[in-house]
């Protein structure tokens, strides 16, 4: 690449001051980073494992103040521009009340176990939580509304107080609950201004098709909100299940369409592992075994994967849907969360202080443990994620349209930006020209987008464009994923786009391994192999214009050590064989998504 | 670890426990550096060889040098910890998970009766606060810059860095900018940016600091980012300043409780400090009196 069209724009900063503004371009999206999934000692789970933060807590560490968490100072190196905390809306903050020795659930077995704040009075308390939640049973003593309504008021204030509109957004938001039989159906639910009188709950009603009816009263009172569910991957294969509804019912084009209207977004990656794809899914996906968690919630059983449960399938079996129903529910874009039980978005792999409470502080047990409550060892436990936004500007409003429009991405904890733009006549000159971005937002579609309708006999052509994480790893390799669907039969495709350095794919196509700089011993890596930057334009090979396809994008970083491995060396402990030593840090895009001619998008 | 202390390994899984109560405390291997055992379990002894070790810790986790300050800080907290190190295990804390639990918890307890969350003060002695602690409350620093970027894609690191050198000196105030560097991803001029926004966005490098220290409307560098090498010309800078108490109201108050939580555990820890003799051979006696 030859441009040099930051040095124009350069110049221009110059001749602004004589010429004013009316030269300016229209603002230009850029990325943000923020989580969009985070538990405080609100949620009552977090309480009993000992978190103690608040939102407040949450929302100063987030713009990169220091906080206590466990008795330790955490901080993050790199501030976050926006952040939602999600506790859970079943007696959100209601809990906490127990450590108030006159409050309102003084003389319950809450309140004595509670009372004096001890790790074992909380282990009892969370054990007969974990029982009723495993049940969807109610607890008598929190339904109490007058007290989950001051709760909810309070967590609410803290959003607002913290919304710094052009500097920090915060989000009025909450976690719906759901997961009948330890089956993950959870979703979060987050208000682009206003927030609701009460949040809805799980101990209303575990089945989503009630949380779309809350959505729905919610925007006929003005409020407006999305869902975005997360951890197919622990859903026993509800999640993205084609067959029926929750209730049993088969399904409808209503149902689709009441799903694809409330839920336009879905997380990729969180502590709880990816829900990507599982590699026995995509067996010729090289990159697909990372930071994979095969658990149900809060048991130590295996969750069932084969169908419903990881999004690439969810893909295809959107499409198939499609051909039948004419709607297409699985048109979701990509974001990721933390989901930490600790009130503090640390994802940064080298700054990772643990995630939920008592059960995984930093400790030499906390490394060598091989189970845990819900079965996975703590070290499986991943330091993810984030959601980058394309936006015009760091306020609720664009933030959470571009939730909306699905111009996002999820990283796995580090700042990668990524950008994927899709169209039929990009010219092959377009990424050398400065204004390329531009051109591409007019000329093609942005991620989350459909593709415009073709010319007769052109297969799409795909731009693609990721810059490092300036705290990370450098990056290996540039992919666009492409699901096709075709007569209810899917299949998926891996093609590199981009790499770093010189290597050259071999006669199978397999581009060689970028290679690896970590030691071990010393928990460190070097930046000199991969690339700061990486771009490429990809013209679809394999375009089959009868067949609906879904293209996104994933960027991959060499090897760095994961978090277990730096915990480990700093605290002198030998590896968890539970967990990888290392990881390759990624980003993945919403998808762009193509429909033939004839097919209702 | 150095193989000769074979009582290593079964202290540092009690090094955890001992995490809970200290409060504050920032050295986590510090317990790992535990020397054999002082003539008397109420003497804590410092030598120069235990000073170095630490100092190699400190270096290892920071990749900085302690200074003689930070030197002392971490001798100041080696004791802290062996103290309460010593207390724990006069608990018997090694002995049983139950019992580890059971005893942390009361540990726990014993330090929160002291570190209770303190009653909302009234203005008047948030005001006193806000002027004897000013350094807490200051609007960030800002800087406005232009840079010019070198990548290390098209050379190694060391070459982009060499290129910037190069350039910096042939550029003039007429030097066609349009045709030095590598196109840079982001923007080529930032405005009015703290030192958290520059680590945001090119990552904890010298570029962070470095705007905040050049001569303004100067060519300079070369600058290190998480993306490359950089020239950079300051257009404009602010200095921290101390923001007026009624717009710090919050800071100030968060402040004052988070000291008030610390003098709490300070008390504490002199009244445990009370009950131990410490030698420290790694300085004169005459500098080691309190």
């Amino acid at each position: 690449m030859n441009s040099r069209w930051s040095k124009p724009a350069l110049c221009s900063v110059a001749l602004l001051v004589f010429v004013g503004p009316a030269l300016a371009q229209a603002p230009e999206r850029i990325a943000f980073f923020g989580d969009i999934h985070l538990h405080t000692s609100y949620s009552t789970d977090a309480f009993l494992l000992m978190t103690r933060t608040t939102p407040d807590d949450s929302y100063r560490f987030a713009q990169g103040q220091e906080v206590e968490y466990l008795g330790h100072r955490v901080k993050r190196k790199a501030p976050l521009d926006f952040l939602a905390v999600t506790d859970h809306a079943e007696y959100l903050g209601v809990v906490r009340m127990a450590l108030k020795p006159d409050g309102p659930l003084k003389g319950t077995r809450w309140g004595d176990w509670l009372a004096g704040d001890t790790v074992e009075g909380s282990a009892a308390a969370y054990k007969e939580l974990l029982k009723a939640s495993g049940e969807s049973a109610k607890i008598d003593e929190f339904e109490n509304p007058a007290l989950q309504k001051s709760a909810w008021d309070e967590y609410v204030a803290y959003a607002d107080k913290y919304y710094a509109p052009g500097r920090f957004t915060t989000f009025v938001a909450f976690e719906w609950t759901s997961a009948p039989g330890n089956q993950n159906l959870h979703r979060n639910v987050i208000f682009r201004g206003k927030g609701p009188d009460v949040p809805f709950s799980s101990k209303e009603s575990n089945d989503p098709e009630q949380l779309w009816a809350y959505m729905e009263r919610q925007r006929k009172a003005g409020l407006t909100l999305l869902a975005i569910p997360h951890n197919g991957n622990a859903s026993n294969g509800l999640m993205f299940s084609t067959e029926k509804t929750l209730s049993g019912a088969p399904i409808t084009r209503d149902y689709l369409e009441r799903r694809r209207a409330n839920e336009p977004l879905t997380e990729v990656a969180q502590v709880k592992g990816q829900s990507e794809t599982h590699p026995l899914l995509s067996p010729n996906d090289e990159f697909a075994s990372f930071e994979l968690y095969e658990y149900l919630i809060g048991v130590p059983r295996k969750a069932n994967f084969a169908t419903g449960s990881y999004i690439r399938q969810a893909y295809g079996a959107g499409q198939a849907l499609q051909e039948k129903f004419g709607i297409n529910p699985f048109k979701l874009g990509l974001v990721g969360g933390t989901d930490f039980h600790s009130g503090v978005s640390a994802t940064e792999e080298s700054a990772y202080p643990g995630s939920h409470g008592n059960q995984d502080p930093k400790t030499l047990a906390t490394i060598t443990a091989t189970t845990s409550i819900g079965g996975e060892p703590p070290v499986g436990a991943s330091a993810a994620a984030l959601t980058g936004v394309w936006a015009e500007a760091n306020t609720r409003e664009a933030i959470f349209d571009a939730l909306q429009r699905k111009e996002t991405f999820g990283t796995s904890g580090g700042r990668i930006q990524v950008r994927f733009f899709g169209g039929w006549n990009f010219g092959s000159d377009t990424l050398s020209r400065p204004d390329w971005v531009r051109r591409a937002y007019t000329e093609g579609v942005p991620m989350g987008d459909d593709l415009k309708a073709g010319p007769a006999g052109l297969a799409p052509t795909f731009i693609v464009q990721a810059l490092k994480d300036p705290d990370s790893g450098n990056l290996d390799r540039v992919q666009i994923i492409k699901v096709e669907t075709r007569g209810g039969v899917s299949k998926e495709q891996v093609f590199d786009v981009a790499w770093s350095g010189d290597r050259k794919p071999d006669l199978t196509g397999k581009l060689p391994s970028v290679g690896n700089t970590v030691d071990l011993a010393k928990a460190s890596y070097e930046n000199s192999i991969g690339a700061v930057e990486l771009m490429g334009t990809w013209q679809d090979p394999t375009f089959d214009p009868s067949a609906s396809a879904t293209y996104y994008a994933r960027a991959i970083e060499i090897p760095t050590p994961r978090w277990s491995t730096r915990w480990a060396v700093e605290l002198g402990s030998p590896l968890n064989p539970e967990a990888p030593p290392m990881l390759q840090e990624r980003a993945w895009t919403s998808p762009i998504w193509y429909t033939p001619p004839g097919i209702a998008r | 670890m150095p193989a000769d202390q074979p009582g290593t390994l079964a202290r540092l899984c009690r090094e955890p426990l001992l995490h809970f109560i200290l409060i504050g405390a920032f050295l986590a291997g510090a317990v790992q550096l535990l020397q054999k055992p002082a003539k008397s379990d109420q003497e804590i002894l410092v030598t120069p060889a235990l000073v170095e070790r630490l100092a190699n810790l400190y270096r290892l986790q920071t990749g900085s040098q302690p200074d003689s300050r930070r030197r002392e800080w971490l001798v100041q907290n080696y004791i802290r910890e062996e103290m309460l190190f010593r207390e724990a295990k006069s608990l018997r804390l090694d002995e049983g998970d139950e019992l580890v639990r059971r005893r942390l918890v009361q540990k726990l307890e014993f330090l929160k009766a002291d570190a209770a969350i303190p009653a909302e003060p009234d203005e008047a002695t948030l005001r006193a606060y806000h002027t004897a602690r000013p350094e807490l409350f200051l609007a960030p620093a800002k800087v406005s810059f232009s840079h010019v970027f070198f990548s290390p894609d098209k050379r190694t690191a060391e070459g982009a860095r060499k290129a910037a050198a190069q350039e910096l000196e042939n550029l003039t105030e007429s030097s066609d900018l349009a045709s030095i560097g590598d196109r840079f991803p982001l923007k080529s001029a930032y405005d009015a940016m703290t030192p958290a926004a520059l680590v945001q966005v090119f990552g904890p490098k010298s570029i962070a600091e470095a705007p905040f220290n050049a001569e303004v409307s100067r060519w300079t560098g070369p600058v290190e980012s998480g993306f490359g090498w950089h020239l950079i010309r300051v257009t404009a800078r602010a200095p921290s300043r101390l923001l007026p108490f009624e717009d710090a109201l919050d800071m100030v108050r968060n402040a004052w409780t988070s000291n008030q939580l610390d003098l709490a555990v300070q008390k504490r820890l002199e009244e445990l400090s009370r009950r131990y003799t410490i030698v420290r051979k790694d300085i004169s006696e005459e500098k080691a009196k309190p």
